[in-house]
């Protein structure tokens, strides 16, 4: 056995063997890369942001707020020089979720209800600042709503 | 040199051949493609949807005070109509008799886009990603306001679909 990987006396490996081995883990590693990176993309989080305000929505009474943490929207949106203040936008039964001037994500949600938003901004506590969307349920609309 | 180093290895035999890159590209070319293909499908929520579409009817059918009938779905459960019947929605509630052991349904009524009802069967049995997903479950609701407890089936299903905003 040992005399299979043996090259030259005293050597385990040659260096066409290492160059095959780091050449080999190199490119795994990149896989690996693209694939952690590929779910970190902006277009999937704007999707998932979007499904998860909507869920919400349609699952809110009338008098209710709800709080999501949009700190990683607000980050990639800064980051794309894209509005800040219109990362979230929630119009027409629709939620629309877009952080770069590229293409955004919409999902409509059921509910008639008069959706108040607003952006605040906290310090958690390991002093890293956080970004959340308040939602208020505060008044119902009035028949169907047109648009 | 650069032969030697892709075709034959020295006397340990060949390591990086052709054969060796063919490999390699297939399996990156493997991986990328089933990457873009479960990151462009996204996730699925309809599924969810449904079953909160059931929760929100239990909870507004139990505060309701009127007849199974006369059930209004949109108003009752404060329900954007125009969104419900736009054809991703589709929602049916059952008034069950089940005094003497078996199920009898004694009255339906339906909301939403009706065709989905069959195609809630159909994708019951399929793993189609066209179909909608759908919920169903039975549950006895306490009317509080009319003092007694119904039988209700509840059928929900749902195909939303959202997409990307276009510039």
């Amino acid at each position: 056995m040992l005399k299979m990987i043996k090259q030259k006396k005293g050597s385990l490996f040659g260096w066409e063997e290492l160059i095959f081995i780091f050449f080999t883990l190199a490119v795994f590693f990149m896989l690996i890369l693209f694939v952690r990176g590929a779910s970190q993309l902006d277009f999937i989080v704007e999707e998932k942001m979007a499904k998860e305000i909507a869920l919400v929505i349609n699952q809110a009474s009338v008098g209710s707020s709800a709080k999501f943490d949009v700190s990683e929207l607000y980050r990639r949106a800064e980051k794309n020089d894209f509005k800040t203040e219109k990362f979230v936008v929630i119009r027409d039964n629709n939620v629309n979720v877009q952080v770069s001037g590229f293409a955004g994500y919409y999902y409509p949600y059921f509910r008639n209800f008069a959706i108040e938003d607003a952006i605040s901004k906290e310090i958690d506590e390991k002093g890293k600042e956080r970004v959340y969307l308040n939602l208020y349920f505060a008044e119902e609309k009035g028949g169907v709503e047109d648009g | 040199m650069g032969r030697k180093l892709f075709f034959n290895m020295g006397k340990g035999g060949k390591l990086m051949t052709i054969w060796w890159f063919v490999c390699l590209i297939l399996v990156i070319a493997g991986v990328v493609l089933a990457t873009n293909i479960f990151y462009s499908q996204g996730p699925d929520v309809r599924g969810i949807e449904a079953q909160n579409i059931g929760k929100l009817v239990l909870s507004c059918y139990g505060d309701y005070d009127g007849a199974f009938e006369s059930f209004d779905f949109f108003s009752e459960c404060n329900i954007n109509q125009t969104i419900f019947e736009n054809g991703n929605y589709f929602l049916k509630l059952s008034l069950l008799d089940s005094s003497d052991g078996e199920s009898k349904v004694l009255n339906e009524i339906r909301f939403g886009n009706y065709a989905l009802e069959n195609d809630c069967l159909v994708g019951e049995k399929t793993l189609g990603r066209n179909f909608p997903k759908c919920s169903r479950s039975e549950f006895v609701v306490d009317r509080g306001k009319l003092g007694l407890s119904e039988s209700i089936e509840i059928l929900a299903g749902v195909n939303s679909k959202g997409g990307r905003i276009k510039n």
